[in-house]
This record gives C-alpha cells, sequence and structure tokens, in this order.
C-alpha cells in the first residue's frame, strides 16, 4: 500500500509525471510537441488521464469531477464545470475507441437527466479525445445526424487543443460552436487562428486540430 | 460472520490513536504510521487490502449489520466445475430495513437550506434522535422536546420519520448548537484539524432503490397468413417440433444448439427467425458497411426496425452495452433513411437471455424514453424460438406496424 503525502504537509514536492507536462519552461511549440508524444506517459500514469484532464480545466478556471468507482448512476467519464457552463465528458485516451463516445455519451446524458434531477437542457455533451478520427470515419457521421434526429450538438475536444488554450490563456468556448466538429466541418477554426497568433499552423500538428486524412 | 472482528480493544486503542492524532495535528506522518501498524497488524485481521479496497468493509458492513446475506444458487450463476459464484441477498430484515427507509422523508441538504433556522434546528434534534431510537436507544428523556420539534416540522414531515444525518450533512457545531451539546475547551481547535472539504455535491447520489424494477411489457398479436416468404425456415421448424413431439423440448433443444454460437452464425440465425415471424426477408448487412451498423434489420415499406444482436459468445444477458447501441442503430436509420420507418417505432435489442430484473437495462430503456423519446425493446432468444414454433405450427405472422410506441420486454400473444 501506498498512502500519498500531500503537499500541505511539507514534504517531498517532486512533480509528478502529468505535472511535468503541463508545468514546465519550454517554448509553447515545445511544450506541444512534448505533449503530443506523451500518449505512453499519460498511460502508465496511475489516473494518468484524470489528473491530465483535471490540471488543463482546472487552469481554465473549470474544474473537473470524475465519478466514484461503482456507482452506476454516473457513468460518464467526467464532470467539467465552468462559470457560465457545464459538460458531461468522455474521455477517449487514445481514440481508438472513439466511435462508442457518442452513444456513450446519450446514455450519461440521459441518466443524469433521469436519475440525478439536473436540467440537462444547458448540460454540453463533450468528447475529450486524445487525436481526432479520420474525416472518413463513421464518428462524424454519427455526430452529425445525432444533432440531426435528437438536436444535441456533442462537441469534440483534443487535450492538444484543451493544452493550447490552457498555455496561451484563452478563453475555451464550449458554448458556441467551436468544437461541434462534423461531417461539414471536422476543423478547429479557432485554434487554427490561435496557433497562427503564436507562429504556428495546424499542419504543424496534423490530427489534433484538424483529422490526420 | 464477515471478514472484520470487531474486536473491542482494538477499536478503543485506534480510536484513542485517531483522538490524539487530532489534538497533535501532523496527520499525514500519523496516517502513515497508522497504515503501517495497521498492515503489520495480522492478530487483528486487518490486511493490506481493506485499506485500499474500501468497497470491500462496506460489503463486510452489509453482512455484519444482517441487511444481506451471502447465497451461491446454480440458477443465477453456472457452476464453474465444482464451484458456484456466491453473490449476496437481501434479507428479510433488510428487505423490511429497505422498505422503512424508502418510506422515509429523505431530507437533502438543498432542501434543508430552505427552511427557516427554527426549523432547522428542529430539523436536526429529530434526524439525530430519529436515528438513536432507530438503533435501540432510550430517548424517553427527550420525548417532550421531540414532539415539539415534530410540531414545529409538521408540514415538512407530513407524518414521515426523518431520515437525516446532521453530523455527516452539517458542521459540527452547528449541530451542537441545536442539540445543547457546549464544547470542552479543550478539544478540537481549529487549527488541528485538517480543514474540512467540502463535497462535490452537483450530483445526488441515487437512492431510490428499486428491487423489483418496472419492467415495461410490449404485448404483440399474431395475424393469420397462408402465405410464407419463408418456407424453408418454416419447415426447419416444423421438423423440429415433430422431432421433439413437445414444444418445450423443442425450444430447450434449439436454445442448447444456439449456446455455443459465434456472431457470424447467430446473426443470420436471428435474421431468418424474426424475418419469418414478421412474415418478410429480414437480413443481416455485411460486416464493415459503416452505414449499416445494425445487426440485423427488418425491412418495411414504412416502419423498419433496426435489431442489435448479441450471440451468446459475446454476452449471456442483454447490456446497457446493446441498449446503447439500439438507441444509436434508431437515430442512424432515422438520419440516413436507407430504409423507411418512424420515429416511435421500437429499435430492437436481442440477446440470448433477458437481463437480471435488477439490472441496469429496465431502468436506461425508460430513461432513454423519458430522453429522447426513443423506444427499445428488448427480445430473448427463448422468446422468439416459441413465437417461430407457434407462427410456424398455427401459420400466422406478426405485424411490423405494431411495434408503435412499444418499450420494454417483447411478449407475443398467445405464448
Amino acid at each position: 500500500m501506498r498512502i500519498y503525502k500531500t503537499k500541505a504537509s511539507g514534504g517531498c514536492k517532486e512533480k509528478s509525471p502529468i505535472e511535468e507536462l503541463v508545468f514546465n519552461d519550454l517554448q509553447l511549440r515545445d511544450k506541444m510537441i512534448n505533449l503530443r508524444q506523451s500518449l505512453s506517459v499519460v498511460k502508465l500514469t496511475a489516473n494518468g488521464e484524470n489528473e491530465l484532464v483535471s490540471l488543463l480545466f482546472k487552469g481554465l478556471n473549470g474544474s473537473a469531477y470524475f465519478p466514484r468507482k461503482g456507482d452506476n448512476s454516473e457513468r460518464f467519464d467526467a464532470l467539467i464545470t465552468f462559470e457560465d457552463c457545464k459538460a458531461i465528458a468522455e474521455i477517449e485516451i487514445p481514440s481508438s475507441e472513439i466511435l462508442d463516445a457518442p452513444r456513450n455519451l446519450l446514455d450519461d446524458y440521459a441518466v443524469l437527466n433521469c436519475r440525478k434531477g439536473e436540467d440537462v437542457s444547458n448540460i454540453i455533451p463533450l468528447v475529450i479525445c486524445w487525436d481526432l478520427p479520420n474525416k472518413r470515419t463513421a464518428y462524424w457521421n454519427v455526430v452529425t445526424d445525432i444533432y440531426e434526429i435528437l438536436g444535441l450538438k456533442i462537441k469534440t475536444i483534443s487535450i492538444l487543443a484543451l493544452a493550447l488554450h490552457y498555455w496561451t490563456t484563452s478563453k475555451l468556448d464550449l458554448i458556441g460552436d467551436d468544437f461541434y466538429l462534423n461531417r461539414a466541418n471536422s476543423n478547429m477554426l479557432n485554434e487554427n487562428l490561435l496557433l497562427k497568433a503564436y507562429g504556428m499552423s495546424v499542419d504543424d500538428f496534423p490530427g489534433y486540430f484538424t483529422p490526420f486524412k | 460472520m464477515c471478514g472484520y472482528d470487531y474486536k473491542t480493544d482494538a477499536v478503543c486503542e485506534t480510536v484513542k490513536r485517531i483522538d490524539t492524532v487530532r489534538k497533535n495535528g501532523n496527520i499525514i506522518d500519523e496516517i502513515i504510521e497508522l497504515g503501517k501498524t495497521c498492515t503489520e497488524a495480522k492478530s487483528a485481521g486487518i490486511t493490506k487490502q481493506p485499506i485500499d479496497n474500501y468497497t470491500r468493509l462496506l460489503i463486510s458492513m452489509f453482512k455484519y449489520t444482517g441487511l444481506l446475506e451471502e447465497n451461491r444458487s446454480p440458477k443465477y450463476y453456472k457452476k464453474k466445475g465444482n464451484r458456484v459464484d456466491k453473490f449476496f441477498q437481501l434479507t428479510e430484515y433488510g428487505a423490511s430495513k429497505l422498505k422503512a427507509y424508502n418510506n422515509m422523508k429523505d431530507l437533502r441538504l438543498s432542501e434543508y437550506d430552505k427552511y427557516s433556522d427554527i426549523e432547522k434546528k428542529a430539523l436536526i434534534r429529530i434526524g439525530f434522535y430519529q436515528m438513536l431510537d432507530r438503533i435501540g436507544f432510550d430517548i424517553s428523556p427527550i420525548s417532550k422536546q421531540l414532539e415539539d420539534d415534530m410540531n414545529v416540522c409538521s408540514k415538512i414531515l407530513q407524518g414521515k420519520e426523518l431520515l437525516f444525518s446532521p453530523y455527516q450533512m452539517l458542521e459540527y457545531n452547528v449541530v451542537n448548537e441545536a442539540l445543547g451539546i457546549s464544547e470542552p475547551a479543550t478539544s478540537h481547535s481549529a487549527s488541528t484539524i485538517v480543514k474540512k472539504g467540502t463535497e462535490h455535491r452537483d450530483t445526488v447520489v441515487d437512492t431510490n432503490l428499486n428491487i423489483h424494477s418496472l419492467k415495461a411489457e410490449a404485448l404483440i398479436k399474431s395475424k393469420k397468413s397462408d402465405l410464407s416468404k419463408n418456407e424453408q425456415i418454416s419447415k426447419m421448424l416444423l421438423k423440429r417440433l415433430n422431432a421433439s413431439k413437445d414444444i418445450n423440448i423443442g425450444v430447450v433443444e434449439f436454445l442448447k444448439n444456439m449456446e455455443k454460437m459465434k456472431q457470424s452464425d447467430f446473426y443470420p440465425l436471428v435474421a431468418d427467425l424474426l424475418g419469418f415471424i414478421f412474415n418478410r426477408e429480414a437480413f443481416a448487412p455485411s460486416a464493415g458497411n459503416n452505414n449499416m451498423r445494425y445487426d440485423v434489420m427488418i425491412p418495411d415499406s414504412q416502419y423498419s426496425i433496426p435489431v442489435e444482436v448479441k450471440s451468446p459468445t459475446e454476452e449471456e444477458m442483454l447490456s446497457v452495452k446493446a441498449i446503447r447501441q439500439a438507441t444509436e442503430n434508431k437515430i442512424l436509420l432515422l438520419a440516413r433513411k436507407p430504409y423507411k420507418t418512424t420515429y416511435e417505432i421500437s429499435s430492437f435489442a436481442c440477446g440470448f437471455k433477458l437481463p437480471n430484473d435488477r439490472s441496469d437495462v429496465y431502468k436506461l430503456i425508460d430513461e432513454i424514453y423519458k430522453t429522447y423519446k426513443i423506444n427499445i425493446a428488448i427480445l430473448d432468444m427463448e422468446t422468439l424460438i416459441r413465437a417461430a414454433f407457434y407462427c410456424a405450427s398455427t401459420k400466422s405472422y406478426y405485424e411490423v406496424s405494431d411495434f408503435k410506441n412499444k418499450k420494454g420486454i417483447i411478449r407475443f400473444e398467445n405464448l
């Protein structure tokens, strides 16, 4: 058994591998390249995905809540809260099972609606992924179909896009259509502008802001 | 009994120790020490496991309090060699407790906050003393006070007993004040207490335990028909029926043949049987066709039904995963319209067996309907086989249009 010391106790203050990825002195471009190469670090660190998601949202003035293990009534991977909005999220790191994410979200959303007495009309279903699915995969069709039939916009954001907002301290707009990527448009347009402002381009990171192919 | 023995000495010692820790302040180090001693203290019967696997503690509590008991029955779990997995069963005492708790007034913080100070204090007292009463304390010394408080809160409680644990929900000094407990000057000075965390209260734990879940059922009637579009299947079914003489034996035999089937054999068979009972050509789209992700399609000029199939080798009983897929199937079919359908026609999930009564599946079907107005209907192989035998022997069939607004377990008439 291991008991982890809290930072408050003043003892060891070593950064976790995940904190190393987020808080470091690298240049923005290098930070991004470093994070992109660190899928194995995230996967091999205990609870790494949740820690990363939690750190990034916290840095963006939000918070992430992860469900208690074994509670059938909290099936989502994370509940993200900002001052002005709330999102129910499925975390797909790596993105290999991302096709299941929209249908899981529909389930999460229905359960949240019925069992938690929560007003879901303002809750944003969100897929947090490592990289975006390719253009011709069924994912974009499913997301588009769900909007067409249920009027529900499932939004998609990559970890790298999330980190870019954190590192550049630019506001993350989950309410608007910035991250509503679908069959017609699966490119993150605002992040393209943001990267340009820092002398980079989405093409430097294929697959993370636009589908790889 | 359960895995933990509550040896009084050990408990007292631990309590004393925790108390000292609270007063001394350096909590983290003490916890580490305590953890070490617990791990080493084999005699206490506490091994490493319970400390990081705290669900065990809860489970043992359930047993210790007599709410649950262990049972083994091949009725619910298959025999594995000589072994049958054990499971927990609600005892009669547990069931009566559950019923009693369900009848209580469940007071949550959001509601508590709305009341006046006088009501709040009364609620704290009622909650605390009724709790003591339930575990067998004599509360007659404060019966007058309790009566007054009940009068104050009569509208809130409406004659029900209160389920509210004030020390867990509120700051302890607020509770102490209401109970008239003045704090000894020496105990817990603020600096020795770990900063109180605020629990995440955005989501409420669902306490509405429904042991016999409400299972919606869809009852479907049959129609007479002279023509069968599936002569071959009809012959196969009649042959099976004749060979086994009795319909029940026929069903059991058929199920036995299915039990080991993999997807590649099972899906087309289910398609054939569904096609047969609905008197049309149902089919299993070839794997890899992204636009037809349903496992089987029952086509119709107006009311086509997508079917999610789970073979017995995938999962013996239908799970929530199948329900999710059935929901998605319906959305995809409505959006892409390769076959015509309407919103209110059910989407099927078809498995070897139906889930147990306590399964989340039934709840989810309800919740999917409440949230999206999509009807999911589920079907097990025994029902499907019986329906097929019935249709074959009586030359009748079922109508897909009968599945308008039908959700839950599919039951065919005359079976």
